[in-house]
């Protein structure tokens, strides 16, 4: 138990992250890395080491977000569900010149299609490489 | 085009999530941590008062504890001797159910064999095969049937079902018997047949019998010279 508060701390920021630019919903994704971390704790046992425990979690994290979607009776948001949704992101207008592309590109992020999306956000901020990737998504 | 905007990427911030997130995982961590020491104390708790209690009960002296050992056998024997017991009670019910089974297979086969249909009397002498060891009654309504059934192949069926009884030396000489009365050539070359493979040298007598019938079917006449020669020593 007290390794998982050590994983905590190494992982638990890079998967809010992983998740909030997946979800867009702070809150939720909070909850998710919560389930996450308790998932390791309660099926850590599963683990077979046979692929990188970093690939091992972000499956977690996957399946626990699809069952918060479920538990919301939510799916994951759609194109226009997500330029529909309020972002925790500032909206370019609010914003100061110079963070501009900042805004323009959490904005053509969001408008991505969900599997896209992941896809992108797990090789280019995760820094998975294309197999990992792969793996997860099996 | 693509490589500045995945350079451009690099721009967006990463976020810091709340200060309760961690505070909840912590309380959560502890609390499953409580439980889990709360789970092996009161494992451990009662292995110990168990522990205790046999070591309380438990009598010092060598004496009890020879006695206590010579119980327990008993208690064994006696708990053996009552499941055997009732294991036989549980055998002589099925060996009566099997008896039941046996009486009502020999009534089935008793009624068929006496209907007026010839395919109905041929199913009485098939079923009458299903009796391990068919009683008199059987045995004496399967021979009427073999004797003087006006149908061939009630005839037939009738000896196909006693030779599976043809260990029985009664049945033997029956069948042998029975060979003189038969009229059809089909009944005595099976009937020939089967005396010839119990290897009766009391059908050598009967054979002879047949052959000075000069009315003999000359197919039964050739089988039952065959058949001689392998019966006579």
């Amino acid at each position: 138990m007290a390794k998982l508060g050590v994983l905590f701390e190494r992982h638990h920021v890079k998967l809010y992250n992983f998740l909030l630019r997946l979800t867009n919903r702070r809150e939720l994704s909070e909850d998710i890395v919560q389930d996450v971390f308790l998932r390791i704790l309660r099926y850590g046992h599963s683990f077979r080491g046979d692929a990188p425990f970093i690939v091992w979690m972000y499956r977690l994290a996957r399946n626990a977000a699809t069952d918060q979607f479920r538990k919301w009776n939510r799916e994951v948001l759609t194109d226009e569900e997500a330029a529909d949704q309020p972002s925790d992101n500032p909206l370019p207008s609010d914003i100061a010149e110079g963070e501009e592309n900042v805004a323009l590109l959490q904005a053509a992020l969001a408008r991505l299609k969900a599997d896209k999306r992941e896809v992108l956000i797990l090789s280019r901020f995760q820094g998975l490489k294309l197999e990992e990737i792969g793996d997860i998504r099996d | 085009m693509l490589t500045p905007l995945w350079q451009e990427l690099g721009l967006l911030p990463e976020r810091k999530p709340s200060d309760q997130l961690r505070e909840k995982f912590y309380a959560e961590l502890s609390r499953h941590k409580a439980q889990r020491e709360c789970t092996v104390t009161s494992r451990y708790d009662l292995l110990e008062r168990l522990n205790a209690l046999v070591d309380r009960l438990w009598p010092k002296q060598p004496a009890f504890q020879l006695a206590i050992a010579v119980l327990c056998l008993l208690v064994g024997y006696v708990v053996g001797f009552r499941i055997d017991n009732s294991g036989r009670g549980g055998n002589g019910e099925v060996a009566e159910l099997r008896v039941e089974v046996q009486n009502m297979q020999r009534l089935v086969a008793m009624s068929l064999l006496k209907t007026e249909s010839a395919s109905e009397r041929i199913k009485g002498a098939t079923w009458s095969e299903r009796i391990s060891r068919p009683d008199d009654q059987v045995m004496t309504a399967l021979f009427e049937t073999l004797d003087y059934d006006p149908n061939v192949n009630v005839r037939l069926a009738a000896l196909e079902a006693l030779t599976r009884f043809s260990d029985l030396a009664s049945v033997r000489q029956q069948l042998i018997r029975s060979l003189v009365k038969q009229s059809s050539p089909l009944i005595q070359l099976a009937l020939v047949e089967v005396i010839a493979q119990m290897l009766d040298t009391r059908a050598i007598e009967v054979f002879h019998q047949l052959l000075k019938d000069p009315d003999l079917n000359k197919t039964v006449r050739e089988q039952i010279e065959i058949r001689l020669k392998q019966l006579k020593p």
